[in-house]
């Protein structure tokens, strides 16, 4: 019997059946699922690191050292592993090496919809593209074929709907694969110029002999129909050339990095129009279209969000779908955009940032959403580990004063992910910035991965649990001060302070997720009586709290009993369910 | 041939599980039949987290893609009203039929005050304009009944077996009911799938 698996699901059974006993990763939607499958094969070592970079350096090392192994992150963690992914094209691998980038076209869960194809180009390392989770399982097992046989790192590229989708899969077993044996080769493995130079020849006829391979590579494949339209195209858009227009000619492509000139060319010579079915950027066709060959792309394909059956049928064939159906809904239907959860620890120093009107400089993590309505205490949002950093230049470029009303608000996981250097340079350089590490003991938006700060490993193991207190006053901040969210008025007093000291400080605000704090409180009651409707409680965007007509109530079955609410409300007309 | 059903609802209340259960016991019929019953499961979600729209979409047959396109749900099982209505008069087909749970649960906006949630009348009749049928239970309310409120998934699961529309048999859907739920909780969400069968049995009247 099949089995029915994601894309992530796939690719780690995919590792787990090349033989694979290191697996790193950092987590990252859709990524994160790779790692926590692999996670339970206790045949593989399996870690988070602490972001993409370190994922990929430890990878490295077990690569060199002669294991085969799985690195696993979103499109944008790749722009942090960057650095040691284009020397490692240069050294190229011993034991065989996947690197899997999972781009999210239409930004379900990113800041970003960068085309990691790119990369592989720019890298000048071998990409293969899966169109179904079978696919992907396969793909990944001949990745290291490839990577051992051309000596190179092997990029795996998915997107949201390969990673997430589930589509069934046929298993196999375990190819168990003995260590290959290490040999110290300072000529392949240390690259100072001398020997950089040398590899970078390598490379290049690394990339020629690529070339020659993925003409011949059998993930490249035409399905000759209708020659009328010829379509290119990869990953989940073949599924949906498939369905849109199955009758015409497909050339689908499975390695994309670097394209089959010959087989694209014969291709284009036997039909009469040809498509480029390609979410993003025009990867394929600029380069089809560089080889003087005349094809169509992005005059009539977006370069933004996700494709669609529709869309490609629409583009391709000129049908237009079911509009009709739009205008069953007479009014506009509420959106419903994911909140902080009742009782989340962010809350309540969102709601104080508000009321002291503090510009805030953001980061990513479940804290990101505090930028939405009716919050909306966030100025900007970049990167992993950015808020640190843009608060500092904030503060230089208009000065002290401008300083003393921001802070910058960053998650436990992401500042050990990269927020480190920037509070480094705010010491080092003399910033007077104010920081809060909102540190709930998870990495939460992901969906409550384990990192440094939690004491345990992927596998549950008990682990060293980072001392955020002592890190931060290493760096040499002064002034660092522990606080309770819960506790409104600690945290608006700490804030008050510590803003307009005339040095750096750090605010760490403990409270593990409420998702996580399985203590269960007993839900607050508005008293009726006592309510004078000033929606003061509503400012806090808690979604127990709901406006009933002209009463204000709170959902008994969504409080988890943080008592915010009792704090904020002047009248005492909140309390605990029982006594009210 | 192929089998298009949309499962609706809010982030926590377990329509993804839904949905994979619909997928799983085709896979096993598909095993006992030796015919190759294609499966997709898509899901449309976007931060990994609770409280925002999830639509859950299961293709069954002769299928490529993992969402079910415009227009084209033979079934959209909705968990939560709201999100019922707003998959439904975006997917539903002419001869589909959405199943609603009837009870509420209101967005952040609603809460505040700043719109109103659509009524439940015009929900049902927005719906009968555009597919074959609309049965609503008050699945919330079953799940109770049955013994834990967290069963509301698999009552949904008993109605979508109830109406015949998928392309297995009862007993095949009860073996994946049986696989995926905790196994502590076997009978109660037995007992929780009889219920939505009765209920959905009841309300429909084409």
């Amino acid at each position: 019997m099949k089995n029915l698996l994601s894309g992530n699901e796939a690719i780690a059974r995919g590792a787990y059946e090349a033989g694979v006993t290191v697996a790193t990763a950092y987590p990252g939607t859709p990524s994160t699922e790779i790692v926590e499958t692999v996670a339970k094969y206790p045949e593989i070592y399996s870690e988070w690191a602490p972001n993409e970079k370190v994922a990929l350096e430890v990878g490295i090392g077990a690569s060199i050292a002669g294991a085969r192994v799985l690195v696993a992150m979103k499109h944008v963690g790749v722009n942090v592993a960057a650095d040691p992914l284009f020397t490692f094209s240069y050294t190229g691998v011993n034991g065989g090496l996947v690197l899997i980038s999972a781009g999210d076209p239409g930004m379900h869960s990113s800041q970003n919809e960068q085309d990691n194809r790119y990369y592989a180009k720019f890298a000048k390392v071998p990409m293969l593209e899966p169109s179904s989770s079978q696919e992907a399982k396969d793909m990944v097992k001949a990745a290291y074929l490839l990577s051992e046989t051309f000596d190179t790192p092997v990029m795996v590229r998915t997107t949201t709907r390969i990673a997430h989708s589930q589509t069934p899969v046929d298993t196999e077993k375990r190819q168990e694969c003995q260590l290959k044996e290490y040999v110290k080769n300072p000529k392949k493995y240390v690259m100072i110029p001398a020997y950089g130079r040398m590899r970078h020849k390598v490379v290049e006829e690394r990339r020629m002999a690529l070339e020659k391979e993925s003409d011949a590579s059998p993930w490249n494949r035409i399905e000759w129909g209708d020659k009328k339209i010829g379509i290119i195209t990869s990953g989940i858009n073949y599924q949906y050339v498939k369905e849109a227009a199955g009758s015409a000619s497909i050339l689908k492509l499975g390695m994309i990095n670097p394209l089959p000139k010959k087989v694209i060319t014969e291709f284009v010579s036997q039909v009469d129009e040809v498509y480029v079915v390609e979410e993003l950027e025009p990867f394929i066709e600029e380069q089809v279209k560089s080889w003087g060959l005349s094809v169509i792309g992005k005059d009539v394909f977006p370069r933004t969000g996700e494709f669609s059956p529709e869309l490609i049928a629409e583009k391709l064939l000129g049908q237009t779908g079911a509009e009709e159906a739009a205008a069953a809904a007479e009014q506009p239907i509420p959106v419903r955009p994911p909140v902080l959860c009742p009782g989340c620890p962010h809350r309540g120093m969102y709601y104080v940032i508000n009321k002291l009107k503090l510009k805030v400089t953001g980061d990513i993590g479940c804290y990101t959403l505090g930028a939405l309505p009716p919050l909306e205490a966030m100025d900007s949002c970049i990167c992993m580990g950015a808020s640190i950093g843009t608060a500092l230049g904030m503060e230089k470029a208009r000065g002290k004063e401008f300083g003393q009303k921001l802070v910058a608000i960053i998650g436990d996981s992401t500042f050990m992910h990269s927020g480190i250097t920037g509070l480094l340079d705010v010491v080092y350089n003399k910033g007077t910035t104010t920081t809060i590490i909102l540190d709930n003991r998870t990495t939460a938006m992901t969906g409550h991965q384990d990192n440094p700060g939690t004491g345990y490993t992927v596998n549950k193991e008990e682990t060293v649990e980072v001392d955020l207190l002592n890190l931060v006053k290493a760096l040499g901040i002064k002034r660092v001060i522990e606080v309770d969210p819960y506790d409104l008025d600690k945290v608006e007093e700490i804030l008050k302070e510590e803003t307009v000291a005339d040095e750096p400080s750090v605010i760490i605000a403990k409270r593990p997720c409420a998702l996580l704090d399985k203590s269960v409180q007993p839900p607050m009651a508005i008293d009726q009586d006592k309510c004078t409707g000033c929606k003061r409680c509503m400012k806090l965007g808690c979604p127990a709290i709901v406006l009933d007509g002209e009463e204000i109530t709170i959902n008994y079955t969504q409080c988890n009993g943080c008592e915010l609410c009792i704090q904020v409300c002047r009248f005492d007309a909140i309390g605990k369910a029982g006594d009210k | 041939m192929s089998t298009n059903i949309i499962v609706a609802g809010v982030g926590g209340q377990g329509s993804i599980l839904a949905s994979h259960i619909i997928a799983e016991a085709a896979i096993k019929a598909s095993g006992k039949t030796n015919d190759t019953l294609n499966v997709r499961v898509g899901e449309t979600f976007g931060a990994a987290m609770r409280g925002g729209a999830v639509a859950s979409h299961v293709r069954i047959g002769d299928v490529y893609g993992p969402l079910v396109g415009k227009g084209q749900a033979d079934m959209v099982l909705a968990l939560e009203p709201l999100e019922g209505f707003r998959i439904g008069v975006e997917y539903l087909a002419k001869d589909g039929v959405a199943i609603l749970n009837t009870e509420p649960l209101h967005p952040v906006d609603v809460k505040t005050g700043a719109v109103d949630y659509v009524a439940m009348e015009e929900v049902e009749t927005g719906l009968k304009q555009l597919g074959k049928g609309v049965v609503t239970i008050n699945a919330t309310k079953l799940a109770l009944e049955a013994g834990n409120a967290k069963t509301l998934s698999v009552v949904m699961l008993g109605a979508a077996t109830g109406s015949g529309l998928l392309p297995y048999s009862e007993e095949t859907m009860i073996e994946a009911i049986k696989e995926r739920v905790p196994q502590k909780t076997i009978e109660v969400n037995l007992k929780a799938f009889e219920l939505g069968k009765k209920a959905f049995l009841d309300a429909w009247t084409e």
